[in-house]
């Protein structure tokens, strides 16, 4: 009988499919950790308004909704949060409290103030007993409340008369008991389905891989029903439970159907359960269902893989568990006490407000100051502290680009000498604003790593294909990277795979025990050499390394395929290899009218990037997310091969895109680790511009090493003395280092995306916090660029914010953690040490520096057009309207700040229309190791020739 | 002069020990910088003076003090210095100064930076002393100090549940098997009146002053159950792919590199008690076969990389304990230094093996070929099924300390039934008695 039919019968069973994808829904969305491409952690709340949101979630997940009232603390001490700030973000509540001359929105800013921690109860026990606390003021009540507290009377009269006050309302506390039911699951199931799960995902770390027959349920089956000698107490009967499970021919839907109702929950219970289990390992739950509906992202092959499966197997080993041992089964129920903690709280702050018990005529007088410490509670208090926050940051942003815009703006007089393009990174901010600073005659652009080429990319020694675009662009054409040289790549090949040879071999002998035996006493202590220089001397062995496989393996002369005939049909895989002229054209039209550049420079430069790094099993969070988590140089390649190829600027003239005959484009790849540049074919370069690249290559050299010794000022284990060229050696080193957990901090601190000219915002030092969007608002007549701009641009910019914002909001809520014990498990993720769920998020390494606040998109467009584009476009204005973005726009007229709030955008009113003005970005940033505020730098200021 | 540079070896790091110490008991920790350069240098410097030492080529028994007394017993320090214990030395020496460079940058703005370098000195201290003892006090008391550190490693992030109960569970296992040790000392004191090794002149190597053969068994066997524990041979080792909790560098050095070659390293240094002994010598190579086997079959099924590497450790450890029980001494040695050497590296990149398996792939030019065919080839369906649950399952390794808690628990109800009997028979006043609410929490 199928299930369909049995539903028919019973009207009550729940839809199991349409189950799964709410269930599905809410678990971690992340890939294979290869595959990692920065997304909304909360993108299941994304119906929701972020304030919202944040609670919903960790009420469902456990987790923080903001950052902890310790970290305001230190902002309010550094100034970064002001009473001003506070403030504004306090929504207005006139009403007059009983107790003390003040409303309610009074009381609340005085207490936002106070950053008082909660004390434990034990904690405040011993204040009441020994800390005398009852006998003296708290020593941090300022001078005027002490006063009035002496007004009452003696010091400890008055005290105890305000605690007496206090204690006689007595509100309970629930104090959450754990469920001994869950814990023995916890105790019993979770390392066995944790191992089982290991195993059946594993992409080959493991030697002898699983025998998988059919899905994760089948495959459960027919190992778990096997007699395998001893098994573990809780385990026994569970062979005879699944044999039976394999002699009725069930499946998962039966299984997990069985399961529930013998753990007697209703129907109406079922969606519950399902999601409290599949919560319970949501690491493992969740790549279970992402495999399920992406298979591709498998670094290998996937598996066969459903979570209705996994949950069968969770449930059935419950079940399983419950039958063995049913006493187990009661559960406590929450304890109420006493809440001395809200007490002593109430306590204290009625001593700052020097509220002395004469201030409470009445015992009700205390119940109401109770009643409104309660209804301010923690969270609360964190919301508004985070939205003042925030609210002081985008003041401070917005009055410093008012002052750069007042004290004058840079402004192009000539044609530049030449032009760049970069990714719209936040980390490439930093570079180039240096290029601009040593070149005035250098022109820069912004855009999207993977410069409108959606392509599958295979280099030449790749075994598989790779997607270089955004992950909402599934590609359909594939470029390869080709030799010009057969015969050397040949033997390249042979050798290349005589040391792959060597390398599997040792990989195989790991566990090996005669192989193991031999490599061990014959050869095992040459491994000396590699530990000593690699932990000694990365700097050293890298260089080794370099040179030794640049004359062992040797470098091939190579092009991207990238021309196919409009006739050529795709090929197995579904691939178009390569792009038509037509859509070159289309490619490299829409790039540069996006970008803006109009008059074109003879060099122009279009620049990738990656990061490579060691022992970082989360490498991919640090590529382009443009090209999803890949190196984006081959995007850049592939751009300029196109915008090179005169077809395509025959076609592009016939659309009125006129490229100069003596224009070049050069593509190349920026490693943002350690600060190197790479060029692709070098050798095609027209020879009357060989001279000129050569200086442009110089000077990117020049803003390379001048990145690199900014980059290391936030690094705390680098002096900041350090020259420039000390800097450049050490991140060199920094990202062959084996030892190094942070080779690079990402988008940490990322925190602004501006969209619009770069006139505007050059010479601006930013800190390394910004996206830079370039458009050009005046060849964008009718809004149509902007809007498929903002489009792909907000969700993205958005997506690595909030990842950001939620990983260091909750660090092992909803990071990872710290990456120290971390164990690369089956090639698709980690685990904490031996045993434990999949760690989703970012580790704490990558976020430590981070401050969490929404992204401050600014766009250059006059308000009306945008509120046009955010009426059309529904997408966009969800993620503004239910705040998961800040928006503010700049007239490009007038260059006036508005800030979009509550639907419509107010005139930004200046607090101080001002900007520090330093020379260049060095001065500013030499010795200094924090946030810095936006700066004008004269440098980059300065006219081109 | 020899003699004191010798003793120096262990003097240096225990001199740093009482500095760490201090500063923290003192609530003053170190800054990293300070901590990394001292622990650093002094155990360079242990390790150059090792080297020098081995260098004369000399061997000795040095006597710097007494210890302790108890009645007309005195205790004195005892260090062996013959080029076996210099070797382990200098390996100890060069492997940690490794690891304190290497985790200056790996702990670095980690909160348990200090507890980390103070505990790492600790353990090396401990090493060195079992190393270079002269007696099997000294043994036991460096045998504890890298026991205790171990298991405050695993602990290392003790805010989670799960590196909490996974060096609870190594710390009982070498305590359970630490009797061994303690009653080889007794015997021994029992029998010859002394622990004392005495330095054979012709191979270096160093002797107990036992007769019989009997004797020679039953403190072989002792000394094997004391490294059952520490080198986590079967049937106990479940518990070390469960130390990959810590820190890195320190599983690296604990479960890669030294602690768990201490027990093959004890071995070595009772080796003429294994001459002597036919049975003991048997057992350790049925013990060190079975390990490897265990070892080899359970780590080839383990899809996480820091769980492949610490089942690969137990293999290798299995199969040096089997080359001492057939009296290839100098084969263990070479073999422990260059197993050290490549697993420490091996756990150290463990966190790269992302990136190595893609390399690999570049360099073949293809998908990586599937390991682990012949098992499929070899075997039949059905028992490769069961070969592979078995594996899964650990074997009978992961059950037995299950088992064993079972059967424990068992007996504890049958005394209380028992006891309450008797209570009944003279008839208490008082029914709730302390055994039965004790019992309770054991139910």
């Amino acid at each position: 009988m199928s299930i369909a039919a049995k539903r028919l019968a019973n009207e009550q069973v729940p839809d199991l499919d349409s189950l799964m994808d709410h269930v599905g829904h809410l678990l971690p969305s992340q890939a294979p950790i290869r595959r990692f491409v920065h997304h909304n952690t909360l993108h299941a709340f994304e119906h929701l308004s972020f304030e919202e949101a944040v609670l919903e979630a960790a009420k469902l997940f456990d987790t923080e909704p903001f950052p902890a009232e310790s970290f305001f603390k230190k902002q309010w001490e550094d100034n970064r949060i002001t009473v001003e700030d506070l403030d504004f973000v306090l929504p207005e509540d006139a009403e007059q409290l009983s107790t003390g001359d003040w409303t309610r929105r009074e009381f609340r800013l005085f207490r936002l103030q106070q950053f008082l921690p909660a004390a434990a109860p034990a904690r405040v026990k011993y204040e009441l007993t020994e800390g005398g606390c009852l006998e003296r003021i708290h020593p941090a009540v300022s001078e005027e409340a002490r006063k009035s507290l002496l007004e009452c009377g003696d010091e400890s009269q008055t005290l105890k008369a305000l605690w007496e006050g206090f204690s006689q309302e007595l509100p309970p506390e629930r104090v959450p008991q754990s469920d001994s039911k869950k814990k023995l699951v916890a105790q019993n199931v979770h390392p066995l389905l944790i191992r089982f799960c290991g195993v059946y995902l594993d992409q080959g770390i493991a030697y002898w891989p699983i025998i998988r027959e059919g899905g994760f349920y089948r495959t459960f089956l027919s190992l778990f029903s096997q007699s395998s000698g001893p098994v573990l107490p809780w385990m026994k009967g569970l062979k005879e439970r699944l044999q039976c499970q394999i002699n009725e021919r069930w499946n998962a839907e039966k299984a997990l159907e069985q399961a529930l109702r013998q753990l007697g929950y209703p129907p109406e219970q079922w969606e519950q359960a399902c999601l409290d289990r599949a919560l319970a390992l949501r690491g493992w739950a969740g790549m279970i269902y992402q495999l399920e509906q992406r298979p591709d992202l498998a670094p290998i092959a996937a598996p066969p893989c459903r979570l209705i499966d996994y949950l069968a197997v969770y449930f059935q080993l419950e079940a399983h568990l419950d039958t063995r041992y049913p006493q187990a089964n009661r559960k406590n129920f929450p304890r109420h006490e006493q809440n001395l903690s809200l007490l002593y709280e109430a306590f204290l702050l009625a001593q700052f407000a020097g509220l002395g018990p004469n201030s409470f005529s009445q015992a009700q007088d205390y119940k109401d100051f109770l009643n409104e410490v309660v209804a301010f509670h923690e969270v609360e208090r964190r919301r508004y502290l985070f939205l003042a926050f925030e609210h002081h940051y985008v003041v401070s942003v917005l009055d410093s680009l008012q002052g750069h815009h007042e004290q004058g703006e840079y402004h192009r007089s000539k044609a530049p000498r030449f032009q760049s393009v970069f990714c719209i990174d936040d980390r490439e901010e930093s570079l180039r604003r240096h290029l601009e600073e040593v070149s005035p005659e250098m022109e820069t652009f912004g855009y999207a790593g993977f410069y409108n080429v959606p392509m599958a990319y295979q280099s030449l020694d790749d075994v598989h294909s790779r997607p270089l675009c955004p992950v909402a662009i599934q590609p359909r054409h594939l470029v390869r990277e080709v030799t010009i040289d057969e015969e050397t790549a040949g033997k390249r090949a042979g050798r290349m795979k005589g040391l792959g040879l060597v390398g599997q071999t040792a990989r195989a002998q790991r566990t090996g025990m005669l192989g193991g035996f031999f490599m061990n006493s014959l050869v095992g202590f040459l491994a000396g050499i590699p530990l000593v220089g690699k932990t000694l001397f990365p700097g050293l062995s890298r260089e080794l390394a370099h040179t030794l496989e640049h004359t062992l393996v040797g470098q091939v002369p190579t092009r991207l395929a990238i021309e196919r005939s409009p006739e050529a049909p795709p090929n197995e895989d579904g691939y178009f290899e390569g792009f038509t002229v037509d859509e070159m054209t289309d490619i490299v039209a829409g790039a540069m009218k996006t970008m803006g550049a109009v008059e074109l420079a003879p060099l122009f430069i279009v620049v990738g990037h990656g990061s490579s790094s060691l022992n970082n099993p989360h490498e991919a969070a640090y590529n382009c997310g443009a090209a999803s988590g890949g190196l984006g140089g081959p995007n850049a390649r592939a751009f300029s091969a196109m915008a090179n190829h005169p077809e395509v600027r025959k076609g592009l003239a016939e659309r009125g895109y006129h490229i100069p005959e003596q224009t070049w484009f050069v593509g190349g790849y920026h490693n943002t680790c350690d600060d190197t540049m790479d060029y692709y074919d070098v050798d095609l370069i027209p020879e009357h511009l060989v001279e000129e690249f050569e200086d442009a290559k110089a000077l990117l050299y020049k803003a390379c090493v001048l990145d690199a010794h900014e980059r290391c000022r936030r690094f705390e284990n680098v002096p900041t003395t350090h020259t420039p060229e000390q800097a450049y050696q050490h991140v060199l080193a920094r990202a062959e280092n084996l030892a190094q957990t942070r080779p690079e901090y990402g988008h940490c601190t990322n925190s602004l995306c501006l969209v619009g000219r770069r006139d505007r915002s050059r010479g601006v030092f930013l800190d390394r916090r910004a996206f830079l969007v370039s458009y050009n608002p005046e060849i964008d007549d009718d809004g149509e660029i902007l809007a498929a701009l903002l489009q792909s641009v907000g969700p993205v910019g958005a997506g690595i914010n909030l990842e950001y914002l939620f990983s260091a909001v909750d660090r092992s809520g909803y990071g990872s953690g710290t990456k120290l014990p971390h164990n690369v498990t089956g090639l698709i993720g980690v685990m904490d040490g031996y045993s434990s769920d999949l760690r989703t998020g970012l580790t704490s390494q990558m976020i430590e520096i981070h401050e969490p606040m929404r992204l401050l998109n600014i766009v250059e467009a006059e308000p009306e057009r945008i509120l046009k584009i955010l009426e059309e476009k529904e997408g966009l204005r969800a993620l503004v309207d239910r705040g998961w973005i800040l928006l503010a726009a700049q007239s490009p007229k007038n260059g006036d700040f508005w800030v979009y709030r509550k639907g419509k955008f107010e005139a930004h009113e200046p607090r101080n229309a001002w900007i520090e003005t330093v020379d260049t970005s060095v001065a500013h940033y030499t010795g200094k190791r924090g946030h810095l505020p936006c700066a004008q730098v004269r440098a980059g200021l300065r006219e081109a020739r | 002069m020899i003699e004191t540079l010798s003793v120096s070896i262990l003097l240096l790091p225990f001199s740093l020990l009482i500095i760490l110490s201090l500063a923290w008991w003192l609530s003053r920790p170190l800054g990293e910088k300070w901590t990394t350069r001292l622990v650093v240098w002094s155990f360079a410097f242990s390790a150059a003076l090792a080297l020098g030492v081995l260098a004369q080529g000399q061997s000795f028994l040095t006597q710097p003090g007494a210890w302790f007394s108890v009645g007309h017993y005195t205790s004195t320090w005892d260090f062996c210095v013959d080029p076996l214990s210099l070797i382990f030395a200098a390996l100890t020496g060069i492997l940690l100064f490794i690891i304190a460079v290497f985790s200056r940058d790996y702990l670095h703005r980690e909160s348990g930076f200090f507890r980390f370098y103070l505990l790492l000195t600790l353990f090396g201290f401990g090493v060195l002393m079992v190393v270079m003892a002269g007696n099997l006090e000294q043994v036991f008391l460096g045998w504890e100090l890298v026991g205790l550190t171990s298991a405050l490693l695993i602990a290392f992030f003790a805010h989670r549940p799960g590196p909490s109960a996974n060096g609870f569970r190594a710390f009982l296992t070498y305590r359970l098997c630490d009797i061994g040790l303690l009653s080889a000392v007794v015997w021994l004191h029992h029998t010859t009146g002394t622990t004392d090794f005495h330095v054979i002149e012709n191979d270096g190597f160093v002797h107990y002053g036992i007769s019989t053969a009997g004797s020679a068994t039953v403190i072989g066997l002792l000394l094997l159950i004391a490294c059952l524990g520490k080198s986590a041979l079967f049937p106990v080792g479940g518990w070390l792919p469960r130390a990959m909790e810590g820190p890195t560098p320190s599983s690296a050095v604990f479960y890669g590199a030294l602690s768990v070659h201490l027990g093959p390293y004890l071995l070595l240094r009772a080796q003429p008690i294994f001459e002597d002994s036919i049975i003991a010598s048997a057992a350790l190579v049925v013990i060190g076969l079975l390990t490897a086997f265990h070892g080899s079959l359970v780590g080839r099924v383990q899809p996480d990389i820091k769980g492949a590497l610490a089942y690969g450790s137990m293999t290798q450890v299995g199969i040096i304990v089997a080359e001492i029980g057939m009296g290839l001494e100098w084969l263990a040695v070479v073999h422990i230094v260059g197993h050290a050497c490549i697993r420490t590296f091996e756990i150290l990149r463990a966190p790269s093996v992302l990136h190595e398996y893609h390399h690999l792939e570049l360099s073949l030019g293809s998908v990586l070929p599937r390991m682990g065919q012949h098992y499929e080839k070899l075997l039949p369906a059905r028992l490769r099924h069961r070969l592979y649950l078995h594996a899964l399952n650990e074997g009978p390794v992961e059950p037995i300390p299950f088992y064993l808690l079972g059967l424990w628990r068992k007996m504890c109800l049958g005394f209380d039934r028992w006891e309450r009997k008797l209570e009944e028979l003279f008839g208490s006043s008082n029914p709730q008695s302390q055994s039965q609410s004790s019992l309770e929490v054991i139910k």
